[in-house]
């Protein structure tokens, strides 16, 4: 939900009780007052209607009656009147129906007579008083919540201006390229908080993605300095004369496990560097060329191995991908099929609409996929595989969002990897 | 021909003039971007071979500097920073070849052979030994005067052999040099012998002498002295 919408509903939820409450009390408050109002009235007229009894005004008086507005009765000295306003019900004719009025009574004595008076007035309605309460609240409820949403709208567009600004910057923040976010001054204390806190905290993942990348960079270098330097002696030594049969096998035995050493390295290296985001730039890249490029360099594996290739990628089939990861994930899904092939096995490679599939014979058991992706998981006993390739595969696939499933069909082993992209 | 090394670790650095000597260079050392910039402004030299992480200053730095003053002499990057980056800014700079850490030092040794032939080094630009002749250019071999129809893999090995001669060279080095990085993922290396055996068969039968000798399985040497 939107702020400016949770808070209008807020100030609503608030605003409604507290004006249901002032209606109530002004509804009793009104009927209170008119009640008064109307006794004061009534008295008054009493104190008139007595005036003209004093005076005889029979004209008047005979007005009066014929508006039906006052009664009045000669009684005995003897007959008690009790003194008091009360509520009754009159037929009225013009609107002909029993009218609720306030009625006030009162024995009064003129000149020795004794009379009966009674007038009385018709006390305005309660579903009246409601109406024009109901009206008039209304319409205030109305005005506000107008008032409401017309204030947060400029409030939305003034004040939140700034907080929306730093939002789209932290949208659009990416801590590869390394640009440091900076903010619009802005008058309001909390914004200006905000915007320092995530300066501080931007300025800070910079400071630590440049320090990873670095650090791995140079633990690569300090790994392969020292490999390096064992590398070179074992080559010299080889050049010195004399060495028995043993000597030359225990060298060339040091040399493989620097060899290892340092493709281990280089891969892990490489991992690192996809974990952390340090290949940006991808594109559609056409895939059929990094195939038909990655078989020619291994061209003499293939041969040695008497397989058949079937390589029947459509031209147009590309992946959007970072073209140095492109090769490098294509590469060791072949590479993987060629190692784990058999003699004179077949390596076949096709595409659907978005997905690519790598298929070749090899053990006649299908593998468990849940551990072939883990790091340092052997499916061979083959030395030479170090454990890391599927793993920087599967990270690659990540990364690119490219969902790679294994299957195993009629004896062959299948990676297929599905781009799912509206591009293709 | 005088060679400059610009490398900072000591071990690296005498193994590898150690290697060199053996091959007849001269070679001067600087184990830091000083005094590498005060050797390349007093001295002229072939070829420099420079490591891109060196104390007070990057080798990239040298190479421009190096650029600069002399734009002839041949520069190839050694370097332990194994990063794409480096190599693509290397080259761009005028560096000739990338040669990453760790690396054979007959890989080296081609590589700086190499890289003088191509800069037309000693006016010739084809390795001559006794009856095997190389033109590089072409890629062609002679025995006595006539041409051998190589492959591919079986020209590199033997201009490899040619240019380290009499050294021993490791089966794992002669991979790196034929497959470079694709090797990686494979460890069977009988393929080299075969490839070895192939090219022997056919310098022996236009009665070239027999110089590649095998070293116990690990390896090979070329052998000048029969």
């Amino acid at each position: 939900m939107k702020l400016i919408n949770k808070t209008s509903k807020y100030y609503i939820l608030f605003t409604l009780p507290i004006l249901f409450f002032s209606a109530v009390f002004s509804y009793l408050f009104m009927l209170h007052e008119i009640g008064e109002s109307n006794e004061a009235l009534l008295s008054t007229r009493m104190q008139v209607v007595e005036q003209h009894l004093i005076e005889n005004d029979t004209i008047l008086l005979n007005i009066f009656k014929e508006n039906r507005e006052i009664f009045i009765k000669e009684i005995d000295a003897t007959t008690a009147v009790p003194n008091q306003i009360t509520d009754t019900l009159i037929y009225s004719e013009i609107q002909q129906e029993f009218v609720l009025n306030k009625m006030l009574q009162k024995k009064t004595t003129i000149q020795g007579k004794n009379y009966l008076v009674k007038v009385w007035k018709s006390s305005m309605e309660y579903d009246e008083v409601l109406e024009v309460i109901l009206t008039v609240f209304i319409t205030i409820l109305v005005l506000l919540l107008l008032t409401i949403l017309f204030i947060n709208i400029r409030i939305s567009k003034l004040i939140w201006h700034p907080f929306f600004e730093t939002v789209l910057k932290i949208k659009n923040f990416k801590v590869t390229n390394g640009q440091h976010l900076s903010f619009e001054k802005t008058s309001i204390t909390e914004f200006e908080e905000l915007n320092k806190s995530i300066q501080n905290m931007t300025e800070k993942m910079i400071l630590d993605y440049n320090n990873q990348k670095k650090f791995s960079e140079n633990a690569s270098h300090e790994f392969q300095t020292p490999l390096a330097i064992i590398k070179s002696k074992i080559d010299l030594l080889m050049q010195s004369s004399n060495l028995s049969e043993n000597e030359y096998n225990l060298l060339g035995g040091i040399d493989d496990a620097i060899n290892r050493l340092s493709r281990i390295n280089k891969s892990l290296l490489l991992l690192s560097k996809i974990e952390n985001n340090q290949f940006e730039i991808s594109q559609k890249i056409k895939i059929k060329p990094i195939i038909e490029k990655i078989l020619l360099n291994n061209e003499h594996f293939i041969n040695e191995k008497e397989l058949k290739i079937k390589n029947i990628v459509t031209d147009t089939f590309f992946i959007q991908i970072n073209e140095e990861l492109g090769y490098v994930i294509m590469n060791n899904l072949i590479q993987n099929a060629i190692r784990h092939n058999k003699m004179d096995g077949e390596l076949i490679v096709f595409n659907e609409d978005n997905a690519i599939i790598i298929g070749n014979d090899g053990n006649e058991k299908p593998l468990d996929e849940q551990l072939i992706y883990e790091r340092f998981q052997k499916i061979s006993n083959d030395s030479s595989s170090i454990g890391l390739g599927l793993s920087i595969v599967k990270e690659i696939a990540q990364l690119n969002a490219i969902q790679i499933t294994y299957y195993y069909e009629n004896g062959k082993h299948y990676f297929k990897l599905s781009q799912n992209t509206e591009l293709q | 021909m005088k060679i400059l090394l610009v490398e900072d670790e000591i071990e690296m650095k005498d193994s590898i003039l150690q290697y060199l000597e053996m091959e007849k260079y001269l070679v001067e050392y600087a184990s830091d971007f000083n005094l590498a910039m005060q050797k390349i402004h007093l001295y002229e030299y072939d070829c420099i071979l420079i490591d891109i992480m060196i104390p007070h200053g990057t080798g990239l730095d040298l190479i421009q500097e190096i650029k600069k003053i002399r734009p002839k002499t041949g520069i190839i990057i050694i370097s332990a920073k194994n990063s794409l980056d480096d190599k693509i800014d290397g080259l761009n700079l005028g560096a000739d070849d990338y040669l990453p850490k760790p690396f054979y030092l007959p890989e080296l040794n081609a590589r700086i052979k190499a890289l003088m032939r191509r800069n037309n080094y000693e006016g010739t630009s084809s390795i001559v030994f006794n009856e095997i002749e190389i033109i590089p250019e072409e890629r062609k071999v002679l025995i006595h005067n006539t041409l051998v129809n190589l492959t591919t893999k079986e020209y590199d090995l033997l201009e490899y052999f040619l240019v380290n001669k009499d050294r021993v060279i490791q089966k794992n080095a002669l991979v790196e040099h034929l497959w470079g990085d694709n090797a990686d993922q494979f460890d069977n290396f009988d393929f080299i012998y075969n490839h070895v055996k192939n090219l022997r068969k056919k310098l022996l039968e236009l009665q070239c002498n027999d110089y590649i000798k095998s070293i116990y399985g690990i390896g090979y040497s070329f052998k000048t002295i029969l």
